[in-house]
């Protein structure tokens, strides 16, 4: 007598037990991680890694050893999502510190002939020096301010993420500020756009 | 009472959105805030600079990634993921009965490595054969060696 095996469904089922059925060869479970942890992935990655092609490549990269790996996560240590974003950071930040200095893309030109008035080219200078300056910070600054203010993690998650404690993180957030307002000043501007 | 210096210690870390901050530290920097000045003005700096960064970060996700980018950036995560589950997982649909790395081995870009080996093998076998087959004289190799045996190449 034949059974039917019904088909997981996916979409409500919980981190920890996607990983489960990953570990037990369960791709299409492995595949709904990928599709909702990607988009995070992804944007830190573009945003630790000036080429949008690598950063993909090492997202993948991280995927893959996230999938080899699941037999040996164990939820009582860690939270998955800590878990899965501590292998793409850390193979981010691998990656930039092999790589580095990264040149920002050619196109990064803050001369926007539309712009038209002072004040926005101004803006805009200001915006394209300092998004340089973002691209120069060392590879665990950058992390810990993708993690903190652009993805909305606590400082402990990051924390936990770039396997830190949340005071280290708090200093490498500090030393990122310090040195971006430094860059500013240097270059005979303010963090406020009025007040150039 | 949360501290003037360590008010400005997480100023100087997260920023001025309060969000950011450390759960139980919230509630005390909120009072601080409300009551000093100094703290007040520690909030306000860190708040241009914050507008700056966030400023920044959007011109440079605006030249890296775009809505429509994100979408298949993620369609070819997928795809590229899967992919390598299926070199990697022993029994998956691809590799079927036969194991995973003879599928990589046979990939377009090994067929030139592949083919150069094949040849070396039997140009080697055949060579072999043609020296192999007879026992060779006492001192052939030596003979072989000698200037005269070279004379063609003065013809």
């Amino acid at each position: 007598m034949f059974r039917i095996k019904s088909p997981r469904a996916y979409g409500n089922v919980p981190d920890e037990l996607l990983v489960k059925w990953s570990a037990g060869g369960d791709r299409s479970a492995f595949d709904e991680i990928v599709t909702r942890h990607g988009p995070f992935a992804l944007r830190v990655a573009a945003r630790l890694i000036a080429d949008p092609r690598i950063a993909e490549e090492v997202v993948q990269e991280a995927m893959v050893r996230a999938w080899c790996q699941c037999s040996r996560f164990d939820e009582r240590r860690a939270r998955f999502t800590t878990w899965l974003y501590r292998i793409v950071v850390n193979l981010c930040i691998d990656h930039r510190r092999r790589i580095q200095p990264e040149p920002m893309p050619e196109e990064f030109d803050p001369a926007d002939p539309a712009a038209g008035t002072l004040e926005m080219m101004e803006v805009m200078e200001r915006d394209a020096t300092l998004a340089r300056e973002l691209s120069r910070l060392p590879a665990r600054q950058r992390a810990a301010m993708t993690l903190v203010y652009d993805e909305g993690l606590s400082g402990a998650e990051a924390a936990e993420v770039l396997g830190l404690s949340a005071k280290a993180v708090e200093r490498l957030l500090a030393r990122a500020r310090a040195f971006l307002r430094e860059a500013l000043r240097s270059r005979g501007m303010t963090s406020s756009s009025e007040g150039a | 009472m949360m501290t003037l210096a360590r008010f400005r210690v997480l100023v100087e870390s997260y920023g001025a959105d309060l969000r950011r901050w450390p759960r139980e530290a919230r509630d005390e920097a909120e009072q601080l805030r409300d009551a000093s000045p100094e703290a007040q003005a520690f909030l306000a700096e860190a708040r241009r600079l914050d507008e700056a960064i966030g400023a920044a970060t959007a011109h440079q996700d605006a030249l890296r990634w775009r809505a429509a980018d994100q979408d298949d950036a993620l369609a070819r995560l997928r795809a590229g993921v899967a992919a390598r589950m299926d070199e990697l997982q022993p029994g998956s649909r691809r590799s079927g009965s036969a194991p995973a790395w003879l599928g990589s081995l046979f990939r377009l870009r090994h067929v030139g490595w592949i083919t150069s080996g094949a040849f070396a093998v039997v140009a080697g076998l055949a060579i072999g054969a043609m020296y192999g087959s007879a026992p060779a004289p006492a001192g052939a190799l030596a003979t072989l060696l000698q200037p005269a045996a070279l004379d063609f190449l003065a013809e």
